[in-house]
């Protein structure tokens, strides 16, 4: 194992070498001088709940790649659990995280009220889909990920017939006992999504879906566990996870809802008691960079945030679809529906 | 004058010294934690304060998960003794075939971690997808058999994985029981059924106590089951009430009261257990017996093997198969076939993500520092406390036993606001999560010890100390020669304990020290079932090396004895 790590440390680092050193040429002189102070920071830590591990990993290794020198530590939770692990840090008067990646925009609000993110606005925050840009005004957080809530099915278990085309046609009859869900008192994204819907339809809504017997996960991508089960077969999900499953064989379809898809941004930023400041500044203009866009939507087929990449799937950008629209201020609402959610669902 | 001299050599005894050391660590590790859950609870932001417990106890929701964990306790510790002992009495007192292989699958159940068990039993008794139910329906059944996803499907799961707990307290209390007495009684007419009833069982009595109230205990503060089966079946119970209490806005206040009623649990348990024991002594237990006469079961033999099977199939041999079938699987959905096979979810979890393969190496060294000083620490108290030898023995073996009270997320959350700030400034570090995973194990080692040391005899520890030996030396030439065999069945079983430990890891990870069921929990929420089952399947080959080498390096003294 040692001589494996050692060969494959040797490869990469040679590699990397080259990749830099080409690379070089290309940086603006803020980026350099940032990476410069960066490398005697030598490490940064980064909380982040949207993306899945996997894609988290490969954004941190490019990064590496792009910036020799500069490790990422990756923590990865759902968006309540790593907002909880925030939390944690600040009672324990520890500075952990530098970059705070969140699926629920209003914890952003309340780090921000509570004068804890740094005001910096990354180079490439002037380059990405005018959809993302100036998420906040004082350039506290960006936009860093996008992510469409759909419905998902089982094409081998639902007809065509039968397939559903809005939220509403979840309260038929015909899907009882098949309908699985996440849990907005986890994800962030299922948070959105309820609040949403509850928007639209008030929580009626949700007392009819009860009735259909719902199966209640955590994360939204719980749901892909269950239909990969054959447990149920129709489920609301981020859109670009399912239809990577489709590509590779499974038998999934993505339906957006005519009464509306749920779009959600999800932020990123920077702590303002972040031991490495001048990495974290890198690593958020990274993340908006045609680079770590390209593995998202390579990895994930998520939402492009930059014109530039090479959309491979056909992914969805916000314009696309009819969306039902949260802002920041619905999501303060959040704890009151986990409350009624409970009540209604029990668990 | 020479009683001051005296005094000052008893004072610097190395045994007093260790002594004093240790009582200082468990004070801090297990005291102080538990002081600040204390303080939280009944603390407002100015002074004392009834809000915290209020807001714990004051709903009718929050106190029915506590009687539902209850509930789950005392059921599950019933059916796992029920299925346990008579497991550990057919291997270790009959003339059953295979005992050596119903021992290793005992031992593989430990192994395997309940909440891997349990995403095997959600594809296995999944109402709709489930295996079981799909091959039921198939044969013609009718309405599904089994749906995981309800109370009765998490006590048979937690149950299942706590067997062999009650199994190995009962038969390493089995294989000691001296044969005179139970010749006794047959010389005196008693029938084998008898002598094992009236005999052998109040014999081995302690042992069986103990092993379920470490199932009951155990149970109540399991938090991967019911996080699993229980969310999804809208049921809930005292650990994910708890971790709600931690949800935004976060009440560490409300939680610490909450978890204040498990500590009450707990202590009434202990109670209990000193009450039914009583003052009886059980020193009939030698450390090395006379010679075992296995009892002739005549027909029933095959048929008590096949029972044991039955349970390994349910809890190893199943399981197994799924998490195999979707470790090696593109997409598991799609079932057994050649086109399905790949070893894409290898390769990724050895070569491209960075976390997994150093939390394989974390969960290993983690978990064997911390089983090894769990075991020492808790042999020390239970000798000190068994010859009581200091003042204040039974406060050390109340906080040896007190962890098994605290719910590991609470544990974690008193440890984090004790340790993470300064001075001690231990978050991220090694040493935060071993520290956690030693206190978490103090319970089971403590009791394992504690057995252990009731069953040597302390006249010959008497005799060194009358031929001038110190304490130490009684330690290195009488004790630990004699408990030898307990103690590496005690390491082992910590160690194994502690590579399953999720909740306890939750909040305590950092971004450098991982563990393997942290990596597993975080697949699990993403759905990433392939990848999490070959996970599993490493953690499963990982934990088999171990026990492999520990039989190896412990030989016949290892859980298993050769006839």
């Amino acid at each position: 194992m040692n001589a494996w790590k050692k060969l494959v440390v040797a490869t990469g680092l040679a590699l990397l070498g080259a990749a830099a050193s080409a690379h070089a040429q290309t940086m603006s002189d803020a980026t350099r001088k940032l990476y410069e102070a960066a490398k005697a920071e030598r490490e940064m830590t980064w909380y982040i709940s949207h993306f899945g591990l996997d894609n988290a990993t490969a954004i941190e290794q490019a990064f590496y790649k792009r910036y020799p020198g500069i490790k990422v530590n990756v923590v990865r939770a759902t968006a309540q659990v790593i907002y909880q692990r925030l939390n944690q840090d600040i009672l324990a008067n520890t500075a952990v995280a530098d970059v705070y990646s969140s699926t629920d925009t209003s914890h952003f609000v309340r780090l921000k009220s509570e004068g804890r993110l740094l005001s910096y606005r990354p180079e490439n925050a002037d380059k990405v889909l005018p959809a993302f840009r100036n998420m906040d005004a004082d350039n506290q957080y960006h936009a860093t990920s996008g992510a469409i809530i759909v419905i998902a099915y089982r094409t081998d278990k639902i007809s065509d017939a039968d397939a559903p085309k809005t939220w509403t046609d979840l309260l038929d009859p015909r899907f009882k006992g098949k309908l699985s869900f996440g849990h907005p008192a986890y994800s962030g994204y299922v948070g959105a999504w309820a609040l949403a819907l509850e928007k639209k339809y008030g929580w009626s809504y949700f007392e009819k879906l009860r009735a259909n017997n719902p199966q209640i996960g955590r994360s939204i991508n719980d749901v892909i566990t269950m239909l990969d089960a054959g447990e149920r077969s129709v489920g609301h999900a981020g859109d670009g996870p399912f239809r990577k499953k489709e590509i590779e064989g499974a038998p999934y379809r993505t339906v957006f809802p005519e009464d509306g898809s749920v779009v959600i941004l999800a932020g990123s930023g920077i702590l303002k008691n972040s031991k490495s400041p001048n990495a974290a500044k890198l690593f958020l203009d990274y993340l908006l960079d045609v680079e770590s866009q390209q593995i998202r939507v390579d990895m994930d087929l998520a939402m492009a945030l930059r014109p530039e990449v090479k959309n491979t799937h056909g992914g969805k950008g916000p314009g696309d679809v009819t969306t039902i629209p949260v802002s920041e201020e619905d999501m303060k609402n959040l704890p009151a529906l986990n409350d009624r959610w409970r009540r209604t669902f029990g668990g | 004058m020479a009683k001051i001299a005296n005094a000052t050599r008893r004072l610097l005894d190395p045994s007093t010294i260790v002594l004093a050391a240790l009582a200082a660590a468990l004070i801090v590790l297990v005291g102080l934690p538990l002081f600040k859950l204390v303080g939280l609870s009944v603390y407002g932001p100015d002074g004392f304060s009834f809000a915290p417990m209020v807001h714990a106890f004051g709903e009718m929701r929050h106190l029915d998960a506590l009687g539902r964990s209850l509930f789950i306790g005392l059921t599950v510790a019933a059916i796992s003794t029920c299925v346990g002992v008579p497991m550990a009495w057919l291997v270790s007192r009959t003339n059953m075939p295979g005992g050596n292989f119903v021992t290793l699958i005992v031992v593989a159940i430990f192994v395997m971690p309940p909440y891997l068990g349990a995403v095997a039993w959600m594809l296995l008794a999944g109402p709709n997808a489930g295996w079981i139910n799909r091959a039921w329906v198939f044969l013609g059944g009718g309405e599904r058999l089994l749906n995981i996803y309800s109370m009765e499907g998490m006590i048979f799961l937690i149950a299942l994985y706590s067997i062999p707990i009650n199994f190995i307290f009962a038969k390493s209390a089995f294989d000691v029981v001296p044969t005179e007495l139970e010749d006794a009684a047959s010389i005196l007419g008693a029938s084998r059924f008898v002598t094992t009833l009236k005999v052998t069982l109040p014999m081995i009595w302690p042992a069986i106590l103990g092993g379920a109230i470490i199932v009951m205990l155990e149970s109540i503060t399991l938090f991967g089951t019911p996080a699993l089966l229980g969310i999804p079946a809208g049921i809930t119970v005292a650990t994910t009430q708890l971790w709600q209490f931690f949800e935004f806005p976060p009440r560490l206040d409300a939680a610490a009261a909450y978890s204040m009623s498990l500590i009450a649990v707990t202590i009434a348990m202990l109670w209990l257990q000193r009450r039914l024991l009583g003052r009886r002594g059980f020193t009939a237990l030698t450390g090395k017996g006379g010679e075992r006469r296995p009892v002739d079961l005549g027909r029933w033999r095959w048929i008590s093997l096949g029972l044991c099977f039955a349970v390994g199939t349910l809890a190893v041999f199943m399981p197994l198969v799924v998490l195999l079938q979707a470790a090696f699987a593109k997409a598991w959905s799609r079932g057994f076939s050649l086109s399905n096979l790949t070893f894409k979810n290898f390769d990724y979890l050895l070569f491209k993500n960075s976390s997994a393969l150093g939390s394989i190496w974390n969960t290993v060294w983690f978990s064997g520092v911390a089983a090894t000083a769990a075991v020492a620490a808790a042999l020390i108290v239970a000798y000190v406390q068994a010859r009581r030898l200091a003042p204040g023995a039974t406060l050390l073996q109340f906080l040896c036993m007190v962890p098994v009270a605290i719910p590991g997320i609470v544990l974690a959350v008193a440890f984090y606001a004790t340790f993470a700030p300064p001075p001690f400034s231990l978050y991220g570090t090694a040493a935060m999560l071993i520290l956690a995973f030693t206190i978490r194990s103090l319970p089971i080692a403590f009791i394992n010890a504690a057995a252990t040391v009731k069953s040597l005899n302390p006249e010959m520890e008497d005799a060194v100390r009358i031929l001038g030996g110190s304490r130490a030396v009684v330690m290195r030439k009488v004790v630990m020669p004699l408990a030898k065999g307990g103690l590496i069945g005690s390491w082992l079983l910590v160690f194994i304990a502690t590579t399953r430990e999720l909740s306890t890891a939750i909040f305590l990870t950092g971004p450098k020290t991982k563990v393997m069921s942290i990596v597993m929990l975080d697949l699990s929420e993403e759905g990433n079932f392939e990848v999490l089952a070959a996970l599993g399947v490493l953690l499963l080959a990982a934990a088999a090396i171990v026990v492999l080498i520990g039989q190896r390096v412990a030989g016949r003294d290892f859980m298993l004895r050769r006839p």
